[in-house]
């Protein structure tokens, strides 16, 4: 014979007694309350969630779109300007390595040369061969000391300037004194 | 069909989240997915089975997902429910309710689910097995199980 409803209950609610009596003597009630109404309003509320869009946007978001997009725009251009500026020194840098680089192997050292376009050796040799050319006053006027010329002695030859200058050639102004000559 | 069915699904989901807001929301999706899936409903068993079904599963997601009190032991997270109930203007329990509510939450999710169906609804184990897709000897052992510890809880807490 098939148990009732009021069978099924009572046959749980013995089990229970027998091997839970603690449990057995607390109040079976729903505590649970809800809502005031909240049963009418639940299809409407399932079927507006079926019905539109799950993906929601901020208040005033396409009022406010134009404006954000031309803003990000804007800001990207400012953000965009110390880059580009940097940018343009970085490539310089790099173009002027470059073309000194080039010069450097296309066109090998050559001597350095002074105004009147002799190298400085070349110079150096001509003024130790010609040194006596050399106007010792016009030397003196050129503001050219003698650091190492005793001070104390008495006014120097020609000849004792002339050995000072072949000792201390390396000193001088190689410019002035070919313009000397 | 919500109509119908709105009522019996919010109190099972209620049991097994305690919180309105919580129950709601876990309602309102499973009709969502009833609504969804209803194309592919193909009669296998009771359109109430199916249902209850996917309400069990939401409310399972849903506890498992709640990471709200996940850090606290089980101690803790009892203790912390049975606050939370009592503050909760929706609960009208009264102190034997909330203890028994406690030993509840204790238990894994599965012995929760069974003693759920089993105790507040008479739910025969026939069709808790279609629901849960477990056999009934299983669920059985389940059902004992819970109502020993729970009897424990009870009796250590008095």
């Amino acid at each position: 014979m098939k148990k009732n409803n009021y069978q099924k209950s009572q046959e749980i609610r013995d089990e229970i007694k027998e091997i839970a009596p603690t449990l057995s003597n607390i109040e079976k009630s729903n505590p649970y309350g809800l809502p005031m109404n909240y049963f009418e309003g639940l299809p409407n509320q399932i079927s507006s969630k079926l019905t539109t869009n799950p993906y929601k946007v901020s208040d005033k978001y396409f009022e406010q779109l134009a404006d954000n997009i031309q803003e990000s725009i804007k800001n990207q251009k400012e953000d965009s300007k110390p880059k580009i500026r940097l940018l343009k020194i970085v490539s310089g840098i790099a173009a002027s390595i470059l073309l000194i680089g080039a010069m450097y192997f296309l066109y090998p050292q050559e001597p350095a040369e002074v105004s009147n376009g002799l190298a400085v050796a070349e110079s150096e040799l001509f003024l130790e061969e010609n040194i006596h050319e050399l106007d010792i006053e016009e030397l003196m006027e050129l503001g050219l000391t003698m650091d190492d010329a005793p001070l104390d002695s008495e006014p120097l030859s020609k000849e004792v300037l002339e050995i000072y200058l072949e000792e201390n050639i390396e000193d001088f102004n190689i410019e002035e004194l070919t313009e000397l000559l | 069909m919500i109509q119908s069915y709105q009522e019996i699904v919010y109190t099972r989901v209620r049991r097994m989240v305690h919180f309105h807001e919580d129950a709601n929301d876990v309602v309102q999706n499973t009709f969502i997915k009833v609504y969804r899936y209803l194309p592919d409903f193909k009669g296998q068993s009771a359109l109430s089975t199916w249902i209850y079904r996917i309400a069990t599963n939401e409310s399972i997601n849903h506890i498992n997902k709640n990471k709200k009190r996940q850090n606290l032991s089980v101690e803790a997270m009892v203790e912390e429910l049975g606050k939370e109930l009592m503050a909760d203007a929706y609960f009208d329990g009264n102190e034997g309710q909330i203890e028994l509510i406690k030993s509840i939450e204790q238990l894994p999710l599965k012995q929760r689910t069974v003693f759920n169906m089993r105790y507040f609804e008479e739910m025969p184990y026939v069709e808790m097995s279609e629901i849960l897709e477990t056999s009934v000897g299983s669920l059985k052992a389940s059902y004992h199980h819970a109502v020993k510890k729970i009897e424990t809880y009870l009796r250590e807490e008095k």
